[in-house]
């Protein structure tokens, strides 16, 4: 270790390192260093080798190529007890075989202080009473350890962590069983644990992102033994980082310098057909689409989309919920071949619906497209038909709006009845009678249109 | 919390008190089996002749009890004392080899995580009575043969213990194949020993029971001087690494994290064990059960941290040991002596069946 005025070395350094279990390679060529007083959080999916990082970072794992050095040497050329009394670590989890009580399970933490044939002495003592309060475990100290709860016994091996006084701790998913006032009264102990001394350092892999963005200082991505990221969490938590380690459709919210990240329902692409699902084609841009969008895709619905200019916040959208659908460069006219691949998904659709857009020349090419599938397939228009408040062609948009009625395109006033509409047996894709009954001008309720289709 | 009862572990009193009361049980059976010797004593003069005796004859001032006379001997007082003290030998080595077994079961049972490990199920005791049997038949260094034996019996017994300790690491975690192992170890140097004896002149009966099912009959101040000397040394050994034992209960993984080298840990404790074995197999012979049931007792009674189990299993092993030799010397009455090792096997083989299936039962040990 150095002392107090010299910048520490790297608590724990990784260089190029390949570890293989059984023939097969679990961490690729992988290289970081963390620094005192530094809180580095490892995130991945199962299997993608954090347990093996930590195991190998305290020499318990052999490295097949490069070198892991702790506090500046390499570890494996450290004694055991010297690395204990440098690191430690907390396992996912364990079998104790007796029944110890909890005092005593804590106590094994300064197996590294006293050895084999020591005895435990007052500074041992109160070591570990000061991990069991830490823990919040002294009422239970007296229990067995076999007679805990999964929390309990992880605040257990935390103590014992926390007893073994070692300036590092590697931390195997700390967090896993415990509430959420306990997760974040550990993630503040631990926190504090590494503000306190340029020494320190904290190493732990969680599975929960918001725990890892709230408290880590950096974060190292793991995808299939290799790191894919390492920063801190402002830097590289994005939505398409996610997306790509852990193959999940989550939201990144930045707000006040801290980043939250929460899930959606994943794209019925992954999950498969949904019973009673209908091929629903959108047709939007500008936004407008947003919200309908994730409510048919979240519903189990085939969703397609009208052609959408790129970086459009609708077209952002699709992307990210796998929603197919014909594209435009930003910001020119939509072409003759986006505009016959838009009719081909549309002739393929079941059920047309025209968002609350705006319609100007870049995009008026979209409901004209329209025009020839409303006969026969159900075809509303969102919150009322484009009037002259969202009509920027100098009235062509209202022209082709009012010929979409005429063939039958009706509209529905909110999502809710119209997605009760969309799986309304009678609401079928029988085709439907080609010239409207009744006035075209005046709206509709959706389900007594379909009635009169019958 | 002394005394209280704790939620999850045994009502518990301290190590300490848990060691004066079985020390104090064992001293009160101590001197009651003085008086089961092949002369029977009434209970008073049992006391008597003890305290004459501990009190180097200071007290009280004849020990001889005066209306009784042994019939056949012309001095019966100092005749009296002669059997009295070779009974004294008896039980004494009874006492050390029950604590050395037993201590050395707890240590086994704690090194591979196994409740049922134990040094005759685990084949080291007839590891070590096959390396004895050498001495006998081989008749190396006659003279010193109490030296020899339980040197050779050593060696039978580390080697033993092993050939068990690079299966068990072989085929990690699996309990089933180092029990299997030892008992089949345990049936072939019996059977090796069986022969071995037989083709020998020494062969008779009497040596093979000795050897087979353990006999405190034969034992001599010498040999209970290196059985103290040996039980001493090694178990207090033992008896103060109890953390390592702790350790190891929770797993290799965690106790390496720790520090703790497990496998030269392992090493250790396993061979200071088969050691203490071994000493004790050369002077009674291959004792069956008493290294199992044991610890067993003392986890129910005192909970299962190794620092107090072994010594307190120590003690009751000893315990464990004299009570089942004076009921092997008293059950047939008319001086027939029954072998101790019968009596162990007696109480011992059930309670392997119990703790089986209650192993079997929680799936784990």
């Amino acid at each position: 270790m150095t002392d107090g005025n010299a910048p520490p070395s790297p608590r724990l350094e990784f260089r190029e390192v390949d570890v293989e279990l059984a023939g097969r390679a679990v961490l690729h060529r992988l290289s970081f260093s963390v620094a005192g007083g530094e809180m580095l959080a490892i995130v991945g999916p199962n299997g993608s080798g954090k347990t093996t990082l930590l195991r190998s970072a305290l020499g318990l794992q052999k490295t097949s190529h490069g070198e892991v050095r702790l506090f500046g040497k390499p570890v494996d050329r450290l004694d055991p007890r010297q690395r204990a009394l440098h690191a430690a670590w907390l396992p996912q989890s364990e079998a104790p075989a007796d029944n110890l009580s909890v005092r005593d399970y804590v106590s094994l933490g300064r197996y590294p202080h006293v050895g084999s044939f020591g005895a435990e002495n007052a500074e041992d003592g109160e070591a570990v009473e000061r991990a069991l309060e830490e823990a919040e475990l002294t009422p239970f100290s007296h229990r067995g350890v076999l007679h805990l709860s999964g929390g309990e016994r992880q605040r257990v091996l935390y103590a014992r962590a926390l007893a073994q006084g070692a300036p590092l701790l590697l931390l195997d998913e700390p967090t896993s069983h415990l509430d959420v006032s306990y997760q974040f009264r550990m993630m503040e102990q631990l926190h504090r644990f590494v503000r306190s001394s340029r020494q320190r350092a904290v190493i732990l892999s969680v599975h929960d992102l918001n725990l890892a963005c709230r408290y880590a200082d950096r974060i190292l991505w793991l995808a299939g033994g290799r790191c894919v990221a390492l920063g801190s969490p402002q830097e590289t938590i994005t939505e398409e980082r996610i997306y790509r380690v852990f193959g999940i459709d989550a939201g990144v919210h930045r707000e006040g310098g801290q980043v939250a990240v929460f899930p959606r329902r994943p794209p019925p692409a992954l999950l498969g057909p949904t019973p009673g699902s209908r091929r629903v084609h959108v047709i939007c841009g500008g936004g407008s689409g947003e919200e309908l969008l994730q409510g048919l895709v979240e519903r189990g619905h085939e969703v397609t989309a009208g052609t959408l200019h790129l970086l459009d916040s609708d077209q952002v959208t699709c992307e990210r919920l796998h929603i197919p659908g014909p594209l435009e460069s930003p910001f020119s006219a939509i072409t003759e071949g986006t505009r016959a691949a838009h009719r081909e998904i549309l002739a393929r659709s079941e059920v047309i619906v025209i968002a609350p857009l705006m319609v100007g020349p870049g995009n008026l090419a979209n409901l004209e497209d329209a025009l020839p599938f409303v006969t026969g397939r159900p075809t509303y228009f969102l919150r009322g038909v484009p009037g002259p408040d969202r009509d920027f062609t100098g009235g062509k948009a209202s022209e082709v709006c009012a010929e979409l009625r005429r063939k039958g395109a009706v509209v529905v006033r909110d999502l809710a009845a119209f997605y009760e509409d969309l799986v309304r047996p009678g609401a079928s894709s029988k085709p439907l009678d080609p010239e409207p009954l009744g006035d075209p001008e005046t709206q509709r309720d959706p389900g007594a249109m379909a009635e009169e289709a019958k | 919390m002394p005394g209280e009862p704790i939620p999850g572990l045994p009502a518990r009193w301290s190590t300490l008190r848990t060691g004066a009361f079985l020390g104090g049980l064992l001293l009160l059976t101590l001197i009651f089996s003085m008086g089961l010797g092949s002369v029977r004593l009434p209970l008073a003069d049992d006391i008597s002749i003890f305290l004459y005796r501990v009190t180097l004859g200071a007290f009280p001032a004849n020990a001889c009890p005066a209306p009784f006379t042994v019939a056949g001997f012309t001095d019966p007082c100092s005749s009296l004392l002669t059997l009295w003290d070779a009974r004294a030998a008896e039980v004494f080595l009874a006492i050390l080899v029950g604590g050395a077994l037993s201590i050395a079961g707890g240590t086994m049972q704690g090194v591979f995580r196994n409740p049922l490990a134990d040094p005759y199920l685990l084949g080291i005791s007839s590891g070590g009575g096959l390396g004895a049997m050498l001495v006998v038949v081989g008749r190396v260094g006659e003279a010193q043969s109490d030296l020899y034996l339980p040197l050779f019996a050593f060696l039978g017994a580390m080697a033993t213990a092993l050939l068990v300790l690079a299966i068990s690491s072989r085929r990690q975690g699996s309990r089933e194949i180092l029990l299997l192992t030892g008992v089949a170890l345990a049936a072939l140097f019996g059977s090796v020993l069986t022969l071995v004896l037989e083709l020998s002149p020494a062969y008779d009966l009497e040596a093979l029971t000795f050897w087979l099912l353990g006999s405190f009959g034969a034992a001599t101040w010498t040999q209970v001087g290196i059985c103290a000397a040996a039980f001493l040394s090694g178990g207090a050994l033992l008896a103060i690494q109890g953390r390592d034992l702790n350790l190891l209960q929770i797993g290799d993984e965690t106790a390496r994290g720790l520090g703790c080298d497990v496998d030269r840990v392992r090493r250790r404790l396993l061979l200071l064990a088969a050691f203490v074995t071994a000493v004790a197999v050369a002077f009674s012979g291959i004792i069956a059960f008493v290294g199992l049931v044991a610890p067993h007792v003392v986890r129910r009674l005192h909970g299962p941290d190794y620092r107090s189990l072994l010594p307190l299993t120590a003690l009751f092993g000893g315990l464990f040991m004299l009570v089942s030799d004076d009921i092997a010397d008293s059950v047939l009455g008319g001086g027939a002596l029954l072998s101790v090792g019968v009596v162990t096997a007696f109480v011992g083989a059930p309670f392997f069946l119990w703790v089986l299936h209650r192993s079997q039962r929680e799936g784990g040990p």
